[in-house]
């Protein structure tokens, strides 16, 4: 009898033999079963503000108990986290946190929220998905900032214990995602289509890196999708891109650039457009009908929230998200 | 949130990369012990 197996949890679609380990490097073929190897074993554990995700319209000012494995299921050349989304299990110090554990460690630090993060909780769907379990039961909210190349099967699974998701949507185009990050654009797309289908409080992030996916007419057809698709309401967070991993030949994002998106992509009809990893104005939110300064952020700090009962203060206008 | 606040969450964070318990990579008996099966997969005996 053969011990190959296949693994269906992301569209790599593994197929290994015994003792293989997938693309993702968290799982392996023992003995003819596909097993995880990064269960209870994250790399990564912070009480990190929700805002560092990001998301803007989920709990501001609240922490998210924040964990994390080795491992991702892409290889994208600008990678910030690199260091545990490209390296081996085996070759990282990890803590001793099963899931219950995590729900206890999210209880002591009074985090309203655990958020799996940093390198791509998609590679540890088991430890993510018994962790989400046992959360909802205590009361603690789970989220997830993912780059949504997952399968339909296991992200509906999930959803049923998911508050809120950023995915990080990298590229209009699917060269980008071919020759930049080894993976495909289309099952990307299909996730977060699901996503919000499956009522989940969404937020999309585009990191964007010059000459590679800062085309203005592209983010302006990115822009159009996600109105069609997705909606009006649904935050578009535009990232400022820093050297780093394989793409230290690149500059930082001008922040012309940024600006600029933000312009195509709030005449494309989005209401909330925001611009990171850089200190600028539009890391706050405004009433899109009053225009009026809703939430003033500096960084990952809350300074200023004029959301009453999810509605503008000064207007009245409801602000969609999720606020208490 | 408050600016105290902020600072009571900066200094929560670092609270487990100083005190939590790692196992090291070089002390680990990887595979021996602790895999989990796992889900969204399938044999291919009949393919």
């Amino acid at each position: 009898m053969t011990k190959t197996v296949r693994c269906e949890l992301c569209p790599n679609g593994c197929i290994l033999e015994n003792e293989q380990h997938s693309r993702c490097r968290t799982r392996m073929n023992k003995d003819g079963k596909l097993c995880s190897i990064v269960y209870g074993k994250p790399c990564a554990v912070h009480v990190d503000p929700i805002e560092k995700k990001p998301f803007f319209h989920f709990l501001p000012g609240t922490t998210a108990f924040s964990i994390a494995t080795a491992g991702c299921v892409l290889s994208c050349k600008f990678c910030q986290n690199w260091q545990i989304s490209q390296a081996k299990p085996e070759d990282t110090d990890t803590y001793d946190l099963p899931p219950e554990k995590v729900v206890k460690a999210a209880i002591r630090y009074e985090s309203k929220s655990i958020t799996y993060t940093y390198t791509e909780p998609t590679v540890f769907y088991e430890y993510m998905y018994d962790t989400a379990v046992l959360a909802k039961k205590s009361g603690i909210r789970n989220t997830m900032h993912s780059c949504g190349y997952i399968n339909e099967k296991p992200l509906r699974k999930l959803s049923k214990y998911l508050s809120a998701a950023d995915i990080d949507l990298k590229s209009f185009t699917e060269d980008f995602y071919n020759r930049i990050c080894g993976g495909s654009l289309k099952p990307v797309l299909h996730s977060l289509a699901v996503l919000r289908e499956e009522g989940i409080w969404l937020e999309v992030t585009n990191l964007v890196i010059p000459t590679l996916n800062d085309n203005i007419k592209t983010i302006g057809e990115m822009s159009r999708w996600m109105v069609k698709n997705l909606g009006a309401d649904v935050p578009l967070h535009f990232s400022r891109f820093f050297p780093n991993y394989k793409l230290n030949n690149l500059p930082p994002t001008p922040v012309g650039t940024l600006t600029d998106a933000r312009k195509a992509a709030m005449d494309a009809g989005l209401k909330f457009v925001y611009i990171g990893n850089i200190r600028h104005e539009a890391e706050s939110t405004f009433c899109p009908h009053c225009k009026k300064l809703l939430i003033e952020r500096i960084g990952y700090f809350v300074k200023r929230d004029n959301i009453v009962n999810g509605k503008c203060k000064f207007c009245g206008t409801p602000i969609p998200g999720v606020w208490s | 949130m408050k600016r105290r606040e902020f600072l009571r969450i900066l200094l929560l964070g670092s609270i487990f990369g100083l005190f939590g318990k790692k196992v090291k990579a070089g002390e680990k008996k990887e595979n021996a012990n602790g895999l989990k099966e796992a889900m969204f997969w399938r044999r291919l005996d009949n393919e």
